[in-house]
Formats: C-alpha cells, sequence, structure tokens
C-alpha cells in the first residue's frame, strides 16, 4: 500500500491534535515549575534584561502551544513553539531537556502534516477518509525514539547488561530526587546486581521489540500492552513526565479512529449511567464508540471480545485520549506542590497510578474469561 | 454513439493523466518534508555528540533519558582570599536564593543535591563543571565588582566508573 494513501481519518488527525496541544500546554507549564531554581542560579548575577530572557522565550513558547492547540489555521504557532524553545536552549542551555526537544518536534510535525480544516475541537465529519501520511510519521518518530535510546544504552559501559544506571538510579538518585513509596522497597532489590543486570537487558529488549510489535498488526495489541506496562512502571518509580505522555500519545497514531467499530451498551435503569452516556461523545475523541441502550454496561470491540461492567467504562475510556490527558494533569500540573495534605504528592500518584493498573489488570482479566478469539488475528483494532 | 465513445476515452485518458501527475507531486512534496524531518531531528543530536563543541551542545545524544553518564561524587571547596592572602567569610547570595544553596554545598551529599540546578538535565560531568565555572565567575563580579578578593574553587570527583577529577578555578585579586 502506498505510505500517501487516505488510510485515515479527520477524527484520528482531529484527535491527536487536539491531545498533543493539551500536552504541549501542560509540559511548557510543568517546566516553568521544574525549571525555576535552574533559571534562578542561570540568572544570578546577569542583569534583570538578560536574566528574564529565557523566561519570555518560555511564556512565548507556552503561548504559541495554546494558539497551536486552538486550531490548524494556527499551525504556524506550533513552528513557533519549535523556534521559541530552539532559542530559549541557545540563550540558557540549561533549558535543554530531551523531553522538550520530542514535544517540539511532535507539535511541528503535527503542525506540517495533520489534515484536517478548522478547529481540533469541532465535532462532525470524522469519518471522512485523509492520508494517512501524518500517522505514518508519529510512528517513525516513536521507532526513532526508542531504537535511538536502545544504540545509546549499547554503547554506554553502564549499560551493556551490567545494570550500573539502574542501580545508581535505585540506590543514589531516586531517594534523593523524588518521594513516594515504590523505591523504598525496588531500592534494596535493584541493588542486586544480578537483578539490576537483568532489567537493564529487559529495557533495551523492550524498547527494541515495542516498535517491531507495534509495526505488525498481529503484535500491534501486545506491544500496546508492552509499551503501556514500560512506561506506566518508568513513570511511577523515575517520573520522566512529559517523556511518558508523548509517547503514549504516540501509541494513538497506531490505532484507527473514526470506526465507531466498539458498541458501549449502558443500563438505561442507571442516572449514572445515563449522565455518562450523555457526555460520552465528548469524551469519545477518536469516534471509536457508537452507544446503545440495554439493561447492563457492556463494551463490545466487534470482533468477539467483550468487557462487561465496570471494567466496559474503564476499557472505553482507554479508547480515548482523555483518559491519558486526566492523568498527565495529575503528574504534570503545578509541580512546585509536592505534598498533598500530609503525603507526598509522589506517593499519591503512585497509589492513583496503582490503582488504575490493578483495575486495568482485573479488566484484563474478566476480558480474558470472556473473549473468544477472531477468526483472524491480524485485524486492525 | 461512437463518436461520443471516441471523444470520451481521451478525455478520461487526460484527466487520469493529470490526476497522477498530481498525486506524484503531493508524494514528493511529502517524500521532501520527510526527508527534511528526519535531517532536522538529527541534527541537533549530532551536533551534541562532539565533545569538541562548546556549551550550548554538549557532547551527548540526544534520545536518551537516563544513557548519560552518571554524575561524579564531588566534594567542593570554595574559599574567599583577602589581598593578604588570608582566608575570610565568603559573602553568600541572600537567603532562599537557589545560588545559596550551590555556593553553600561542600560534601558530596551536599553537591549532589545541587547539581540538577547547574544542570537541568545532568548532561554530564563537564556540562556540570562549566555552569559551576560560569556562575561562579558571575557570582564573583557580583559580590566584588572591583576584584578585591580571590575566589578560589576547588572540586574533588570520583566518577561512577572510578575516575579521579580534579578541576580548580582560580580568580586572582587585582
Amino acid at each position: 500500500m502506498s505510505p500517501f494513501a487516505p488510510d485515515s481519518t479527520v477524527a484520528s488527525h482531529r484527535s491527536l491534535h487536539r491531545s498533543l496541544g493539551v500536552l504541549a500546554v501542560l509540559g511548557l507549564l510543568h517546566m516553568r515549575g521544574e525549571w525555576r531554581d535552574t533559571l534562578a542560579v542561570w540568572g544570578y548575577g546577569r542583569s534583570v534584561g538578560e536574566a528574564a530572557r529565557p523566561w519570555w522565550l518560555l511564556d512565548g513558547a507556552t503561548l504559541a502551544a495554546m494558539l497551536f492547540a486552538l486550531g490548524i489555521a494556527w499551525r504556524a504557532s506550533g513552528l513557533a513553539m519549535g523556534v521559541l524553545m530552539a532559542m530559549a536552549y541557545v540563550v540558557a542551555p540549561v533549558t535543554y531537556h530531551n523531553n522538550l526537544y520530542l514535544l517540539a518536534l511532535l507539535v511541528m510535525l503535527t503542525a506540517l502534516f495533520a489534515r484536517h480544516e478548522g478547529s481540533p475541537w469541532q465535532r462532525g465529519d470524522g469519518e471522512r477518509a485523509v492520508s494517512g501520511v501524518y500517522e505514518r510519521l508519529v510512528q517513525w518518530q516513536l521507532a526513532i525514539a526508542y531504537v535511538g535510546s536502545v544504540l545509546v544504552k549499547a554503547t554506554h559501559p553502564l549499560w551493556q547488561g551490567t545494570g550500573g544506571v539502574i542501580r545508581w538510579l535505585a540506590v543514589v538518585r531516586v531517594p534523593e530526587t523524588r518521594g513516594g513509596m515504590l523505591n523504598a522497597w525496588l531500592s534494596p532489590l535493584l541493588a542486586h546486581h544480578g537483578i539490576a543486570a537483568a532489567l537493564d537487558v529487559v529495557v533495551e529488549v523492550g524498547e527494541v521489540a515495542i516498535p517491531v510489535m507495534l509495526a505488525s498488526p498481529r503484535w500491534r495489541r501486545m506491544g500496546l500492552v508492552a509499551g503501556v506496562v514500560l512506561h506506566g512502571f518508568l513513570q511511577a518509580w523515575l517520573h520522566p513526565q512529559l517523556f511518558t505522555f508523548l509517547m503514549l500519545w504516540g501509541y494513538f497514531a497506531y490505532v484507527p479512529a473514526g470506526d465507531r467499530a466498539w458498541t458501549l451498551t449502558w443500563n438505561v435503569r442507571s442516572p449514572l449511567q445515563r449522565r455518562l452516556a450523555a457526555w460520552w461523545p465528548r469524551i469519545d475523541w477518536r469516534a471509536r464508540i457508537a452507544l446503545r441502550e440495554g439493561d447492563a454496561s457492556a463494551l463490545d470491540d466487534g470482533r468477539g471480545g467483550r468487557w462487561q461492567g465496570f471494567g466496559a467504562w474503564v476499557m472505553a475510556a482507554v479508547l480515548s485520549p482523555v483518559s491519558l490527558l486526566a492523568v498527565a494533569t495529575l503528574c504534570l500540573l503545578a509541580p512546585t506542590i509536592t505534598r498533598v495534605g500530609p503525603w507526598s504528592r509522589d506517593g499519591v500518584e503512585q497509589v492513583m497510578l496503582g490503582a488504575l493498573a490493578v483495575i486495568s489488570a482485573a479488566t484484563l482479566v474478566q476480558r480474558t474469561l470472556v473473549w473468544e478469539r477472531s477468526p483472524d488475528p491480524r485485524t486492525a483494532l | 454513439m461512437e463518436l461520443q465513445q471516441c471523444t470520451r476515452i481521451p478525455r478520461v485518458r487526460i484527466r487520469a493523466r493529470c490526476d497522477t501527475v498530481a498525486s506524484v507531486d503531493a508524494s514528493s512534496r511529502a517524500t521532501v518534508a520527510a526527508l527534511v524531518w528526519l535531517a532536522v531531528q538529527f541534527a541537533v543530536p549530532a551536533l551534541r555528540l562532539d565533545p569538541t563543541q562548546r556549551p550550548p551542545f554538549s557532547p551527548r545524544f540526544s534520545w536518551s533519558m537516563f544513557a548519560g553518564r552518571p554524575l561524579a561524587t564531588c566534594s567542593h571547596e570554595l574559599r574567599w582570599i583577602t589581598r593578604d592572602g588570608a582566608p575570610t567569610t565568603l559573602p553568600l547570595p541572600p537567603h532562599g536564593h537557589a545560588a545559596r544553596r550551590v555556593l553553600s554545598a561542600r560534601t558530596p551529599d551536599e553537591f549532589r543535591r545541587v547539581v540538577p540546578l547547574l544542570s537541568a538535565y545532568a548532561d554530564d560531568d563537564r556540562a556540570m563543571i562549566s555552569s559551576l565555572d560560569d556562575l561562579l565567575r558571575r557570582y564573583r563580579a557580583t559580590v566584588d565588582p572591583h576584584g578585591a578578593h580571590t575566589l578560589a574553587s576547588t572540586l574533588d570527583c570520583r566518577t561512577a566508573r572510578g575516575e579521579v577529577l580534579r578541576r580548580t578555578l582560580r580568580l586572582e585579586a587585582r
């Protein structure tokens, strides 16, 4: 098939643009908090104007990100955001961060290749076919990020299956920089050379395997699960923050949109479900779900897969980038707030992510019990 | 009837040919754009790979969160010396300013905690040292614009691979 075939939909382009715009704004606001002290040190002894310059550039980039999120008519602001971030980096090298580099690349890619007219927030017209070049480039971008990361690790003496970096993270870095509970039991575990070395290999093999699995329709579902587990674990332990959400955002470029292939049946006797069903079209940014009235909650994937009860709603939510943005907001917003009442913010995040993982796992188990395998496992998700 | 068919066929062909040309043009543009895209995204990492580059391009490939050399364990000695050669109290930045935490850090534990303030993304040891030197020069110019004192900084580091690194910076009194 030609890489320029019209095998994508407006709903796909629109939802990717919309969710990336929100992530860009969240990410830049997050960095403002993260860099407060770093830029205070950088600005010490400089004139007021010079010390304020990186802040102005970051403010400009944040404003550009907001405009980019508004509509495709503002696509030039996506390019402006990238340029302003590059300028901030040249003015104050301490502002360089891989997360922002990846963000700038993805925003510029969206500004250049997304093919939908008007605002990404408007509705209707989602099923219209458009070129799939944009999604393919996002897929390549993710693959480059994964493979590039492995290439660097493979040439580094403290990776290469030694577990050196992992031990250092568990024993030195994380206890000093982060709160939370996860490292308290991970640290003694990963202090063992053998375990750290094994995890080193697992991470490197995983980072190669995930883009390969995602590229294959047969293995895609497993690749998505493996990627979510990897990034969820890294987020809970090391808090890569924006990087986690950008990579998971990219996974939406691997699945279709605008197909209404899934059917969510909701219980007409439940007032809560009636309200949820009324709201669902606003949450279903990728137009994947057709709603149907019934006497119990259930989600059918159109090829034999079926989730029931609470799991149906969880799985339906996973199909929308709104869920990703909700977790991203929890983790990225107001980074200067490090405590929530008597608890550390990291601990609260870990408990919430853990609860999400348990619910998802329970949903998967339930699904496995009732799922009948499709005759053709290569069918798109 | 036959005449109509004869006139229709060339028209259809012409239209088909035109459509194909337009499609090739769009494909070529997209291919060129994709190639430029690849070149742009590798330009910065390539520049950062060069160890001879001065900041802002530090010698680290961009596509890796944790592949950089873990920062060395360092202790920092900072001395403020009068023209007579007598050590005196360091005039630190005001309380609450992040630069005060950096300049007060002495032991390896204290110094490791302030390293992210010198190099937010913890590029590598060299980037951190370069950032510290830069801060010390600005600090000296701020608190002692006439250069009445000597500022002597000694950083003793041991990298995670066991390499010993000693860097000294001495800004002499004028």
